[in-house]
């Protein structure tokens, strides 16, 4: 069902996106922790691409008439358990942030004193 | 009896001395704290310039935070009494010491200045009015007890109140949330006949459209504390 260009267009895309996360990783802009599903996806896609038949056989085992479809519904699926742990890791730094501000207002190290204190310095 | 007035500030330039001034001189038995929520007008330079006990958060939090910064001050200050003054003049200082003595007179948790017992007063719009309606048939189907002003800011908090809040305090609209949490864990609150003004500055922080969030936030916020284990 894919042609060889079309493939090789795509092992080319995969690989490229692999480096560029594995380079975003390496000037530590991205925190592996965060990028780590990603990098397996781009794997196990790299897979399905090499493999010829693969995808065939997944939607078959799935029951799924339409490959194309099946494609989709994974992607999708994928997506939302990203965004919504991308939310839930959210929750929890919206609340660290709070504890962390609030902790410095009351230790009187909030904005304002900090202003002071750089005065101070001078 | 160690007395507090928490007054949250967010860019409240125009109404914050008067309003600290205020409480000096209807409730002297009070101490108060200003939470200057990283305001980006000169209400932190008013704050220095007056000599005014303020603290400040370093980035803006929002007004649920902020608040809770004043409990946990409280808290970790062993204050045994807590009360929110909102900064825009809406609520009148002088009722301070009346509901600190109702607290202690009743042994109770939180007292409530409400504006629909006595129905005297700014009686805030209708449909304003139907919203507060709703929140107080939700809590009474919820608690079982009927609190006719559940949106009232103006709140005192008791020792084992103050702990709470100081722990945990929701974000954002947190007035009807919280006190349905407070009468579920079986704390004792009672309201108190109040006059309010209509504020004098500022506008109200929430609009036709945000209400309806307001709502829904809040519904859901009540719901899922019944399925909270009671602490």
């Amino acid at each position: 069902m894919m042609t060889n260009k079309f493939r090789i267009i795509l092992i080319l895309l995969l690989l490229l996106s692999l480096i560029v996360i594995i380079q975003l990783v390496r000037k530590r802009i991205v925190e592996l922790k965060y990028v780590l599903s990603w990098i397996i996806v781009d794997i196990i896609v790299l897979i399905i691409v090499l493999v010829p038949g693969l995808l065939d056989a997944i939607a078959s085992f799935m029951g799924v008439y339409s490959v194309i479809n099946m494609v989709f519904f994974l992607g999708f699926c994928f997506l939302l358990i990203i965004v919504f742990i991308l939310t839930v890791s959210l929750s929890r730094n919206s609340n660290k942030l709070r504890k962390l501000a609030q902790e410095m207002a009351l230790r009187g190290e909030g904005k304002e004193n900090g202003e002071k204190d750089e005065d101070d310095g001078q | 009896m160690k007395k507090l007035a928490i007054i949250p500030a967010y860019n409240e330039s125009e109404s914050i001395k008067n309003t600290v001034e205020d409480i000096m001189r209807n409730a002297p038995e009070f101490d108060y704290i200003v939470i200057n929520d990283c305001s980006t007008d000169n209400t932190a330079q008013i704050l220095r310039d007056n000599n005014f006990n303020y603290i400040s958060h370093p980035v803006n939090l929002g007004i649920g935070n902020t608040v809770q910064t004043g409990y946990i001050y409280a808290f970790r200050n062993n204050y045994d009494i807590a009360v929110q003054v909102d900064g825009d003049g809406q609520h009148d200082t002088k009722y301070l010491n009346e509901m600190a003595e109702y607290l202690i007179k009743n042994n109770l948790d939180m007292v409530i200045g409400s504006r629909f017992i006595d129905k005297e007063g700014f009686q805030s719009s209708k449909m304003r009015r139907f919203g507060i309606n709703y929140f107080t048939i939700l809590i009474k189907i919820c608690t079982g007890k009927k609190i006719t002003d559940p949106t009232s800011g103006l709140r005192m908090a008791g020792k084992r109140v103050i702990e709470s809040f100081a722990r945990e305090y929701p974000k954002d609209y947190p007035e009807p949330e919280t006190v349905a949490a407070i009468l579920r864990k079986g704390y004792k609150v009672e309201e108190i006949p109040v006059i309010m003004r209509k504020r004098q500055g500022g506008v109200s922080s929430i609009s036709l459209k945000k209400s309806v969030y307001y709502m829904i936030k809040v519904t859901l916020a009540i719901l899922v504390d019944i399925l909270r284990k009671k602490v």
